[in-house]
């Protein structure tokens, strides 16, 4: 079993060598991440201090100009980074932590609590989430962690339906079927037989969820429901392009924010393209 | 049939009872109640604040306000929006219209955009259209639609100036053609969101029949190539684009937060945020109804097309 495990991940391995873009990808986002967490620690970078020049051109002093009250946009730009990362991945992560497990029982158990778990994902996943995600903030708040846990909390419908969707193939594979033979009990066949055989299809698109719990923080910041200032995001940074004027004469106060979110977001989806065309069985390359 | 329907109507009904008791509950945990807005502007004592919320009920447990709540519902009583003393079913009525008006715009351009690319895109692999048809696909997809509708009112009402950045008409016009002009930038933001779907399903399902002997058969019959790809293929992708259309219904009602919020656009989305904003829960809930009817309506509807196109379903269910 060890040695098959390791020749599928080889396997992954050079499939994935071999997607440029996808490796790209890659590249552009680690590069990202070490970015925005050295940077900081390196540079001199205020990102909360008013400087008295405000909606300032790019100059040496500021290479990225200042915004409407006197704000370093460069620093603006690093320490948004950060929020903006840091709720794609870590919501993601919640999504997962709640809906594998939920779509790991209704897969398996079937019954009752297949109705009732697939039925909720069924609403869940038709009713707006923006919407359902705004009257939550307004309730709850619009703290980072809170953020995160609305945002990954809203979107557990997604992995709960790609695992459920496989296990309802795998429970009835010969290796289930021996497993019960053997007496083990029904928690250790789902971890130890059904799990790892149903990850698949969410590896496939954990790339896209992150990418869009990114653009859903980034949209609900800049409707002024999401990080709230003076802290920075990438998208309550563009924010301030809301202002006609600071849209049309102070493009460098929105413009290198979105970009940054428009490259990362595009990014992740080459990973996410390049692991799907990796782990797709119906994929010859 | 009938029965099959009926079936689905009942199980809708805890559904929809699921979605509002969560949400009523939700809203009735938030801070700042109406009584305490009006507590607070009125500046009246703690016995009168508690007079007060015995006059509007608010001393009885969530559940049993609830229930009440549930039975004015069915009564069609909304209540009164308490940020505007107006009530909420004709606040939600003006709001109605142009919504639908905005998102069916965006619908239709984005189906028939998405189609044509789709069928272009099956009938050559990796031709020019092909190509173009995923990039469009791809980027739609990753340009969050507030930077988008930002760069269109940059280029299209600052730059050019030809074409309106907000609202839903000029000052003192109310014709059609000013309508439309203010209508093709959101529109076309929605429809950019969307036309990856249709593209990708059309494409997909296009492709998965190309190779089947129906297809082939078709085509020794010497029957021309454009009514093999439209009376044959395009069939077999009908049920996906069906479905893609049926997801999107209930963002039809009030999905479009973003882009009617930005371009000013008078509809259900940008409702729902001034309702957040001044915590107004009658209004809040009056939206959560109407969206959730629609939510559970479509999906009835959407089973009951599968089921006309495919006997099987409605037996064994």
């Amino acid at each position: 079993m060890k040695t098959k495990k390791h020749s599928h991940l080889r396997d992954f391995y050079q499939k994935f060598k071999k997607h440029k873009l996808a490796n790209f990808g890659l590249f552009v986002v680690l590069l990202e991440i070490v970015l925005v967490i050295v940077l900081p620690m390196v540079l001199d970078l205020k990102p909360y201090e008013i400087y008295p020049a405000f909606d300032a051109a790019p100059s040496a002093e500021h290479i990225l100009g200042t915004d409407n009250v006197g704000r370093d946009i460069f620093a603006r730009v690093i320490y948004g980074g950060q929020v903006s990362l840091l709720v794609g991945f870590a919501s993601t992560i919640i999504s997962v932590i709640v809906g594998l497990p939920l779509g790991l029982i209704a897969g398996y158990y079937r019954g009752w609590s297949e109705s009732v778990i697939m039925r909720l994902a069924d609403i869940f996943l038709s009713f707006p989430s923006m919407i359902l995600t705004i009257v939550m903030v307004a309730i709850f708040g619009s703290s980072i962690p809170v953020l995160i846990l609305l945002i990954g909390l809203l979107a557990w419908p997604q992995p709960c339906r790609l695992v459920y969707s496989r296990v309802l193939s795998v429970r009835k594979m010969e290796y289930v079927e021996a497993a019960k033979a053997e007496g083990r009990s029904e928690f250790e066949i789902i971890i130890k037989e059904v799990l790892p055989n149903s990850v698949a299809p969410l590896w496939m698109s954990i790339a896209f969820m992150v990418s869009s719990a990114m653009i859903t923080e980034s949209a609900l910041s800049f409707l002024g429901a999401g990080v709230q200032m003076p802290m920075a995001s990438w998208g309550n940074i563009v924010r301030n392009a809301t202002n006609v004027i600071v849209l049309y004469m102070y493009p460098w106060e929105w413009l290198p924010a979105g970009i940054m979110l428009i490259i990362t977001v595009v990014c992740i989806n080459f990973v996410g393209e390049g692991v799907r065309d990796a782990l797709d069985p119906k994929m010859k390359r | 049939m009938v029965k099959y329907t009926l079936k689905r109507f009942i199980q809708a009904i805890p559904i929809f009872i699921g979605i509002t008791l969560i949400v009523f509950v939700l809203s009735d945990a938030a801070p700042g109640s109406p009584v305490t807005m009006i507590a607070g502007q009125a500046g009246l004592s703690d016995a009168q604040v508690e007079a007060l919320k015995i006059a509007y009920g608010l001393d009885k447990p969530v559940l049993v306000r609830y229930w009440f709540w549930l039975c004015d519902i069915f009564k069609g009583n909304l209540g009164i929006s308490t940020s505007t003393g107006v009530g909420v079913s004709k606040i939600i009525g003006q709001r109605l219209g142009p919504s639908l008006i905005l998102s069916l715009t965006s619908l239709v351009i984005s189906v028939i955009v998405g189609v044509l690319l789709g069928i272009l895109s099956a009938y050559k692999p990796y031709s020019f259209w092909d190509k173009l048809a995923s990039a469009l696909a791809f980027f739609g997809n990753a340009v969050p639609s507030f930077f988008m509708a930002l760069l269109l009112i940059y280029i299209f009402s600052v730059k050019l100036k030809v074409l309106p950045a907000s609202g839903m008409y000029g000052p003192g016009a109310k014709d059609l053609a000013n309508l439309l002009q203010h209508l093709l930038l959101p529109a076309i933001i929605i429809s950019l969101q969307s036309v990856g779907g249709y593209i990708k399903q059309t494409r997909g399902a296009m492709l998965e029949c190309i190779n089947e002997d129906y297809i082939k058969t078709a085509r020794s019959k010497g029957i021309g190539e454009y009514r093999v790809m439209i009376h044959h293929a395009l069939r077999n992708a009908l049920i996906p684009i069906i479905t893609q259309i049926g997801l999107s219904v209930p963002y039809l009602i009030g999905g479009a937060v973003v882009t009617e919020q930005i371009f000013g656009w008078p509809g259900i989305g940008s409702l729902m945020v001034n309702a957040v904003n001044s915590y107004d829960y009658n209004l809040i809930m009056g939206i959560t109804v109407l969206i959730s009817i629609v939510v559970l309506v479509s999906n009835i509807v959407l089973d009951l097309v599968y089921a006309a196109l495919d006997p099987r379903i409605s037996q064994e269910a």
